[in-house]
């Protein structure tokens, strides 16, 4: 029996560190949301993807990401289907969020904060918070959940698969806007065809805090979540870190 | 109607801050100015009539700007914001952060397009980045254009200290000057001129006690004064150190070698502002690509004079007080007040102006209510050779990203020229010790307090302070730093852990170096974007003239006379 023992005790030891790990599976959009969250060759990827990762690695937590449509991924989390969804805050008796999700418009505990703002035609136009003076018609990719914003004011949005299906309209039709996010706009700013033709807002047409959602039903327990949630504050707050991080992409 | 005067009278109260200044008293409050009271208020009057339209644009809008926590800026925030509001009715939000951040928000807008602050106080070592990345609004092509309307016409451009610091390669200013801090040697002028100090210092080393020149006068200094009882103008005795520094592990560890030490040491090659075309960060440009650090580049960071750098600076930690490693550079800067430090090879003037440096009572400062302390020039390392910078000076400059556009980057625009106005530099030079005009330097009032400043003035009025330069425009990307800091972190430990010094320095460098190359291989910038050359032969490159230079052997010490030294600055 004894001898038993010790052969199990030392083949735990030197069993590797993935046996010992917790494995959990996160949803994440299938939207292009470029450098956030992407598929590239059918494996999704991002900003928002590697920083969860490197928030959950140093407490043994390895992850799957899995990308469905947001509507469908919240679902998921609320039934237990996966442990937890990247997204930006969802009131949710099912979901379990940092505390200051729903009281600062900048969370501490978010994983990175995302602006949207306004690219309109060249114009004398300048969008200063008011979504009412937006030329239409606004443009969205499918899926956002900005649309929401507008819907509440009582404006009505076009939808495009993507960005670039948007620019281009702008550029065809020489009216209205686009809302996408400021690292897309600048990608734009450095298209020749575009550059000239372009405006973008200073001021965001929203900014959100992205966080990583947990579901009530995840195995994962309350305190290593909030382990989770400081590990990727930690990680953002430093100084090396995001520096790094963005260089790659 | 005499109800609904008081009412209107009621509106107007409620609507004007008590403390509100009118353009005329905000006149007056900066006195002492290079500009005369009228001049300041027709200068003020510009600020305010230009402004009309953007108020009212930009009305219950905030501009966010964010500068590093020094005095300077503390006085933009408490007082230079207040009065830019009275004047122009526009709110500037000035966000104090330590410097780490400041680089950090940057770099994240740069990268994200997002708008985190309108405008950066962003030092100037950061021109290598910004004229690469195309990220930041070209001040001297908006002056001319979208700007010209909201430029000062009493800017006068000419009146500023080393604009070229904030220039890219073809004469553009990306960055405009705020203020200036070099990094100076600072020493205990009463203890150095003291006769049984200096006949002990000579009986002992066979020279004159006095200001280094080198780093061989330098270490002697520190070996003779540590450990040895001195005495205070306030009459307290101390066990003197004979060095100060700083490594604990933080962003500023890096800078304490990324701000020149390098250069300083003898590794670049010779050239002004800097080294071409091997810079203070030991990197080998050619036609303005960058194309290697390391040694077998062509580069410098890993050759015997930055091994000499690395050394020498852990090897002097003996002479330092024990705190040191808990010290960062905001924590070491006022440091040497304490009274027993008896030089420091690495000062930044931005602490000079602290209290502790000149308030009464204070142990270095004389009976007669004047330092004794004084800055000189930096002492060189064995490999630096005539030709070469001499120190470190960088400028904290405004920067606006281009993602700020229209309205706010025109107030934005305002508030930097308020800020580093004629009108007000003279009195936030009084406050913050940190100039950015000749007009404040050489005015009359500097004259008469001249002494005050214990030689920081006739360093600054002296042709010789073009020889104190920031980080190049070799440098391709600030962001290449975090592997200095880390790599400096790892150094130190094995240090404290008792690592032989001059292998555990080689084995840095060549880590740091080949860090430094990999990380600029995947960097991908708009203009002059690294190409790394192949690798050869380290004996390949140290048998070509200039830098990287190979091992030399040690310098004879030598030393001058402070009041001869101050002659050649006067």
């Amino acid at each position: 029996m004894k001898r038993f023992f010790y052969t199990f005790f030392i083949c735990m030891m030197l069993a590797p560190m993935t046996t010992w790990a917790e494995s959990i599976t996160i949803s994440v959009e299938s939207r292009e949301f470029y450098p956030f969250f992407f598929i590239e060759k059918d494996t999704p990827k991002g900003i928002l993807l590697d920083m969860v990762r490197d928030g959950l690695t140093p407490l043994g937590i390895s992850a799957t990401f899995k990308p469905f449509p947001l509507k469908r991924g919240l679902k998921m989390v609320e039934s237990g289907t996966v442990d937890a969804i990247i997204a930006p805050r969802v009131k949710n008796p099912k979901f379990l969020l940092p505390d200051d999700a729903f009281e600062k418009d900048v969370s501490v505990h978010r994983i990175l904060q995302i602006d949207s703002v306004i690219v309109t035609y060249k114009s004398d136009y300048e969008f200063l918070g008011d979504i009412k003076t937006l030329p239409i018609p606004i443009r969205i990719t499918l899926g956002d959940p900005i649309e929401t914003l507008f819907n509440e004011n009582g404006l009505s949005v076009d939808d495009a698969p993507s960005g670039t299906h948007n620019i281009k309209k702008l550029m065809r039709d020489k009216k209205g806007c686009v809302i996408t996010t400021s690292l897309k706009a600048m990608t734009w700013l450095e298209n020749p065809d575009y550059v000239n033709n372009m405006d973008v807002s200073t001021e965001p047409v929203v900014s959100r805090s992205y966080f990583l959602i947990f579901s009530k039903k995840t195995s994962l327990g309350q305190d290593k979540i909030k382990m989770v949630w400081n590990e990727i504050a930690k990680n953002r707050d430093d100084y090396i870190y995001p520096i790094k991080l963005f260089t790659a992409y | 109607m005499k109800l609904k005067l008081w009412l209107v009278v009621l509106v107007i109260c409620a609507w004007t801050p008590l403390n509100a200044k009118t353009l005329e008293q905000w006149a007056k409050e900066f006195e002492p100015s290079a500009l005369s009271y009228d001049e300041r208020v027709k200068e003020l009057q510009w600020f305010r009539d230009v402004s009309k339209e953007l108020a009212k644009k930009l009305d219950g809008k905030t501009i966010r700007s964010a500068a590093e926590h020094i005095k300077t800026h503390f006085f933009e925030r408490d007082v230079l914001s207040e009065a830019f509001f009275d004047i122009t009715g526009l709110r500037v939000n000035h966000n104090i952060i330590g410097e780490g951040p400041v680089v950090k928000e940057i770099m994240t807008q740069l990268r994200t397009g997002r708008v985190i602050e309108h405008i950066y106080v962003n030092d100037a070592d950061l021109i290598g980045t910004h004229l690469r990345y195309q990220g930041v609004v070209n001040l001297s092509d908006y002056m001319k254009g979208e700007g010209k309307k909201y430029t000062n016409p009493y800017l006068d451009l000419d009146d500023w200290l080393n604009l070229e610091f904030g220039q890219d390669y073809s004469g553009n200013q990306l960055q405009l000057p705020d203020q200036q801090f070099s990094n100076l040697y600072w020493f205990r002028y009463d203890w150095f001129t003291d006769p049984k100090n200096k006949a002990d210092f000579k009986q002992r080393f066979g020279y004159e006690l006095g200001v280094p020149i080198n780093w061989a006068a330098y270490e002697d200094i520190a070996k003779f004064f540590t450990g040895r009882k001195q005495t205070n103008p306030d009459g307290s005795t101390v066990t003197a150190y004979g060095h100060l520094d700083y490594l604990k592990p933080s962003p500023s560890l890096g800078w304490r070698f990324t701000d020149a030490w390098l250069s300083i040491a003898g590794v670049g090659d010779k050239g002004l502002p800097n080294g071409i075309p091997v810079d203070e960060w030991g990197i080998r440009v050619e036609n303005k690509v960058p194309v290697g650090s390391m040694v077998e580049r062509g580069g410098a960071m890993n050759s015997p004079a930055a091994v000499y750098a690395l050394s020498k600076f852990m090897e002097w930690l003996k002479f330092a007080p024990p705190e040191a490693k808990d010290l960062e550079w905001h924590t070491a800067g006022p440091r040497a007040a304490e009274g027993d430090v008896a030089q420091r090879i690495f000062q930044y003037i931005t602490w000079l102006s602290t209290d502790a440096f000149h308030q009464e009572g204070s142990p270095v400062v004389g009976k007669d209510g004047f330092p004794v302390w004084r800055v000189a020039p930096t002492p060189h390392g064995r490999y630096w050779d005539e030709g070469m910078k001499v120190g470190y000076q960088d400028a904290g400059s405004w920067t606006i990203p281009n993602s700020v556009r229209g309205s706010y980057r025109a107030a934005a625009w305002l508030w930097a020229q308020f800020a580093s106005s004629k009108t007000v530099s003279l009195k936030k030079f009084l406050v913050g010790g940190t100039p950015v005009r000749k007009s404040t330097i050489n005015h009359p009032h500097i004259d008469k307090h001249i002494k005050q400043w214990a030689g920081l003035i006739e360093f600054y009025r002296s042709p010789a302070e073009k020889k104190w330069t920031d980080s190049g425009p070799n440098v391709p990307d600030y962001a290449l730093s975090v592997t200095w800091v880390a790599n400096l972190e790892q150094a130190l430990k094995e240090f404290h852990n008792g690592a032989s010094i001059p292998e555990l320095a080689q084995k840095t460098m060549d880590k740091m170096a080949r860090d430094q190359d990999d990380m600029m291989a995947t960097l991908k910038l708009r203009k002059y974007s690294p190409q790394l050359n192949p690798i050869k032969s380290k004996d390949y490159w140290l048998k070509q003239p200039g830098s990287p230079k190979p091992e030399r052997k040690p310098e004879k010490p030598e030393t001058i006379a402070y009041d001869q030294l101050i002659k050649q600055w006067q």
